[in-house]
């Protein structure tokens, strides 16, 4: 059976991590694993809806990365949604260790790298997205 | 602090800048932008890479000067003149005659060709009320061997002034970057200069030559003109993807990306084009959209930061609305076919966005008390514009602050309040409006714009004002190409180091800030909120949640958000419990459209 590599969507917000990522190479662990960026105006903007259509689509992990914020207040409120989608997401038998928002600043990819990491490593041992798998089974 | 010109004189509302680096650039935009017609003079070919050995570093680098040269380009009131060196200045400050001359070939083939043209080429002399001098390209000439002094001096034997001034402040004139001839400045002129401190010296120029001049100001610009806007709505997208080769290195991946991107979904046209960010390529990308009827752009650069506002402004003089670009991500080999199909997907649901403007109101808030707020305070009203000076501590007792508190005095256009408190401040770029006590009495202040001091109690002016600060204390910088700006717009900080940088630092705020004041109408961010009244419940979620408190219950009994006030962070937007609520540029549409392209999902 084929190794399984997890597929990472990562919302960023584009004052703070946009450019980041993907100009510090990504290490090799990274390289099998997919990642893949949606740069959004502000994490402010960012609610369960997103996060839940992207497990939906069949990402096994979401990460959401912003850092001091220029409109103030968006990392904050961006922090409130993702702790109430974890509840929702445990509700839905998704683990919600699928789901992690780091603190991210401009010029700091290095951190987000680790990040993407950490959640790669995390996601490998639990497995594909389940929603998947009921998929398949139906 | 400038030579005065004597009354009824007249004052040539235009300014020579000669040399195209990254000082004489900013001189040039932020004069441009502040109402002054600008020639830039350069001898050689702008851009041309005079260090291009510098590696990859050297590539970012020249691909962010790049971005300067571009915005030069695109100004109607910089005319840039090339290949040519300045024969002669007559005349005094507020009305010299500038002869040019075709630049000393560097090449033998180059010379032949000049002999030849030569006798079609006569002088040409440029009416101008000053002149700046900026030698130099790049600060990464400096590690070749290029010296900014020696060509500084050159220039000033030549033209009967003394540069002794410059670097060194004297106690009697204090005047930074002033040659011995009024009239005449010289920037970057302080051995090599670091990007940011040519930027600042750039910046500092532009106003010292704007403070002469400002009687004479908006005479010789005009506006620029644009097309009418092509209207797409009901148009199906027609994509056009245009790729810098950069991008592009492996050349066999290059083919397989143009192929896997002329497949996708709605784009006509596919071109990889030798470097993005240059004038050549702008045009080309012009020409496509003509030819082949694009509607919208997608531009792949190595810095869609500083890229973006270029490549807008391309699209306007095309006809196309400004919003119809999408400049994604950084793209490297291995996935950019998947970058890519995410920003197609994204551009298929990009809509034509209405301009939001404000009204500028044509005074400025200086706050602090030290050497760069006097300065800044002082070069604005000289400038002619109205200008609040809020200190909040005692004021400063330095012999250098002293002399310029004299000044202060003496200028009618400067309100001073000294141990004044900010209590409250509102409003948006162009428009601000700000409450002090004095006394135990309140005041209050309506300004465009606010130039900051730093150092000024950081944490709770910050708070209170709103500007975002990073996890060192500092103040976030949203651009390293616009190092006094802060990331609201409007807001600029100065004031670091010695006496002389102080100066320097509240002359270039005072610059940048002119820009602004300078203009009646200022252009914003058009990535607003918009409230649907018909889904909305007047529940004042938005109102309880905006950090701005910009929306507000109208006489309809719901929520309406003035584009002008809306900063677009979209809190409003995800708190709404109704989702009526929508951030243009930003859609639940464009996301997920860009979610279900980067799982490969049909939507």
């Amino acid at each position: 059976m084929k190794k399984f590599e997890p597929t990472v969507i990562a919302f960023s917000c584009m004052f703070c991590a946009g450019c980041e990522p993907v100009a510090a190479k990504p290490e090799k662990s990274m390289k099998a694993a997919q990642l893949k960026v949606i740069r959004l105006h502000c994490l402010g903007k960012i609610n369960s809806m997103h996060v839940l259509k992207a497990f939906e689509n069949g990402a096994d992990a979401v990460l959401v990365a912003g850092g001091a914020c220029r409109f103030m207040e968006g990392l904050a409120v961006a922090q409130k949604q993702i702790e109430y989608t974890r509840k929702l997401l445990e509700e839905l038998g998704i683990e919600p260790q699928r789901l992690e928002l780091v603190p991210v600043n401009q010029a700091e990819g290095k951190t987000f790298n680790e990040a993407v990491e950490g959640i790669i490593k995390r996601v490998r041992a639990l497995g594909p997205n389940p929603l998947m798998k009921a998929k398949k089974a139906a | 602090m400038v030579p005065k010109i004597e009354h009824g004189k007249k004052i040539t509302a235009a300014v020579l800048v000669a040399g195209a680096g990254i000082a004489g650039m900013q001189a040039a935009l932020d004069l441009a932008e502040a109402g002054f017609k600008v020639y830039l003079v350069e001898n050689e070919e702008p851009g041309r890479k005079r260090s291009a050995k510098g590696g990859a570093a050297a590539r970012g680098f020249l691909c962010s000067i790049s971005s300067k040269l571009l915005a030069v380009q695109l100004n109607n009131n910089i005319e840039l003149i090339e290949k040519a060196r300045i024969e002669g200045i007559d005349g005094v400050a507020g009305n010299f005659r500038v002869l040019l001359g075709s630049a000393a070939p560097s090449s033998v083939k180059d010379k032949a060709a000049a002999t030849k043209k030569n006798a079609a080429e006569k002088l040409r002399s440029i009416a101008a009320g000053a002149v700046i001098f900026a030698p130099g390209f790049n600060s990464l000439a400096a590690s070749s061997g290029y010296d900014f002094q020696a060509e500084l001096q050159a220039h000033a034997e030549k033209h009967g002034f003394s540069i002794a001034g410059t670097t060194m402040i004297t106690e009697k004139e204090r005047l930074p970057l002033a040659t011995s001839r009024p009239g005449i400045f010289a920037a970057g002129g302080s051995g090599a200069p670091a990007v940011r401190d040519a930027l600042i010296q750039g910046s500092c120029a532009a106003a010292l030559a704007a403070e002469l001049l400002s009687p004479a100001r908006g005479a010789l610009v005009r506006e620029k003109k644009y097309p009418a806007e092509m209207s797409v709505a009901a148009d199906e997208p027609s994509i056009g993807i245009f790729i810098c080769r950069h991008m592009l290195s492996v050349k066999k991946a290059a083919e397989g990306i143009i192929a896997g991107a002329q497949k996708m979904n709605a784009a006509v046209h596919v071109e990889a084009l030798p470097e993005l960010c240059s004038l050549a390529s702008l045009k080309r990308v012009q020409e496509a959209i003509e030819e082949q009827g694009l509607n919208r752009v997608v531009a792949v650069t190595c810095n869609p930061e500083a890229h973006a506002p270029l490549y807008q402004e391309a699209l306007a003089e095309a006809g196309l609305n400004r919003y119809l670009l999408e400049m994604p991500d950084r793209v490297s080999a291995g996935h950019a076919l998947d970058v890519l199909r995410m920003a197609v997907a994204r551009t298929r649901k990009l809509e034509p966005l209405k301009e939001v403007t404000s009204d500028v109101v044509q005074s400025g808030l200086v706050i602090g008390s030290g050497v760069s707020a006097l300065t800044a305070a002082l070069s604005l009203a000289n400038q002619g514009f109205e200008i609040y000076l809020v200190e909040q501590g005692p004021s400063d007792g330095s012999d250098a602050a002293r002399s310029l508190q004299k000044k202060v005095a003496g200028q009618n256009k400067i309100i001073l309040f000294s141990h004044a408190l900010i209590t409250s401040f509102a409003g948006h770029p162009g428009s601000y409006v700000t409450t002090i006590t004095v006394n135990g009495a309140a005041e209050v202040l309506k300004h465009g714009i606010v130039i900051i001091e730093t150092g000024q109690a950081r944490d709770t002016l910050a708070a209170l004002l709103k500007i975002p600060v990073a996890a060192d204390g500092s103040y976030v910088q949203p651009s390293a190409l616009q190092p006094l700006d802060l990331a609201c717009g409007g807001m600029f900080a100065c004031g670091n180091g010695d006496v002389s940088n102080s100066i320097i630092q509240g002359l270039a705020a005072a610059a940048r800030a002119a820009t602004i004041l300078a203009k009646r109408e200022l252009v914003l961010s058009s990535i607003v909120a918009v409230v649907d009244p018909e889904r909305c419940v007047a529940c004042l979620t938005c109102v309880r949640e905006c950090p701005y408190h910009a929306p507000a219950i109208s006489e309809e009994r719901v929520s309406f958000i003035e584009p002008a006030e809306c900063r677009g962070c979209g809190i409003c937007v995800s708190a709404c419990p109704r989702r009526a609520i929508e951030l243009k540029h930003c859609t639940d549409e464009q996301i997920l459209a860009e979610l279900a392209a980067c799982m490969d999902v049909r939507s």
